[in-house]
């Protein structure tokens, strides 16, 4: 993960998330911090928010 | 919404298109629908369809294609609501200034014009509400958007639509976050807008 500032940028690969949103690229907001995004893999990213849709369907 | 309050708004629909006042048996329903010439009412679609849309207040797995709104329909959950409706294409009037819940609103379908400004102002978890891949046209109240709100998908975007979803945002005080395709170009002003009302923006 790149670090500019208040931009994080996840490395080739991998996705940025706080637990609940995705993504490449982070501009953190003035009431966010870096310490709560943390770099998995494209896959589980993608099995992450697979798994919330289908929970949501039996729920 | 209670189910006597669906029935009465169709109901009223009706008694509005055919100029009369008096009681409709749910019996007689159907016909009175079908004998209203010109169609109207609140969708494009086959009776039974649209029907079981009003009283289960779900639009889920449907194959309308149009939804128009000309009654009453301010639910509270849109949860699931149009979930699933893959020939969806445009609807006008959806009342969501009520509505505490819109997760997987649009998930899944084919919307691509959303007519008419949505309030989010008192939904709690939108999230997942826009999980869908053509929709280009929609507008927020201003300031309406309070919590975690994802438009990963949504790589079609018009810029009046990216503009609004901007000002749609209200000032927040703890971290939410806005999730934006990463096909959409964004101005440094409007990165600073978002961070500036206390959004994170994900891309």
């Amino acid at each position: 993960m790149i670090i500019n500032d208040n931009i994080l940028q996840a490395d080739e690969g991998m996705t940025l998330t706080n637990g609940e949103a995705f993504g490449k690229t982070i501009y953190l907001g003035i009431n966010d911090d870096k310490s709560n995004w943390r770099e998995i893999t494209d896959i589980e990213a993608e099995e992450l928010q697979k798994v919330e849709e289908e929970l949501d369907v039996l729920s | 919404m209670a189910l006597i309050d669906k029935l009465t708004a169709i109901g009223n629909a009706i008694r509005e298109k055919t100029g009369t006042t008096d009681l409709i048996p749910l019996a007689d329903m159907p016909q009175a629908i079908l004998n209203i010439e010109g169609g109207g009412g609140a969708s494009t679609g086959n009776y039974e369809e649209v029907f079981n849309a009003l009283v289960n207040a779900s639009f889920m797995n449907t194959n309308l294609e149009r939804v128009d709104f000309y009654i009453a329909n301010p639910f509270t959950s849109h949860n699931n609501l149009f979930r699933n409706t893959g020939k969806l294409k445009y609807i006008k009037g959806v009342n969501m200034s009520k509505s505490t819940a819109a997760r997987f609103m649009f998930t899944n379908s084919a919307i691509e014009t959303i007519e008419e400004p949505l309030d989010f102002s008192r939904v709690s978890d939108p999230m997942n509400a826009f999980a869908c891949d053509h929709l280009t046209e929609v507008r927020f109240v201003s300031g309406t958007i309070k919590k975690t709100i994802s438009f990963n998908r949504c790589a079609k975007l018009s810029a009046q639509s990216i503009q609004s979803i901007i000002d749609g945002l209200a000032t927040v005080t703890t971290a939410q976050t806005l999730t934006l395709n990463s096909a959409i170009i964004l101005t440094d002003e409007q990165k600073a807008t978002i961070t500036a009302k206390g959004w994170t923006l994900a891309q």
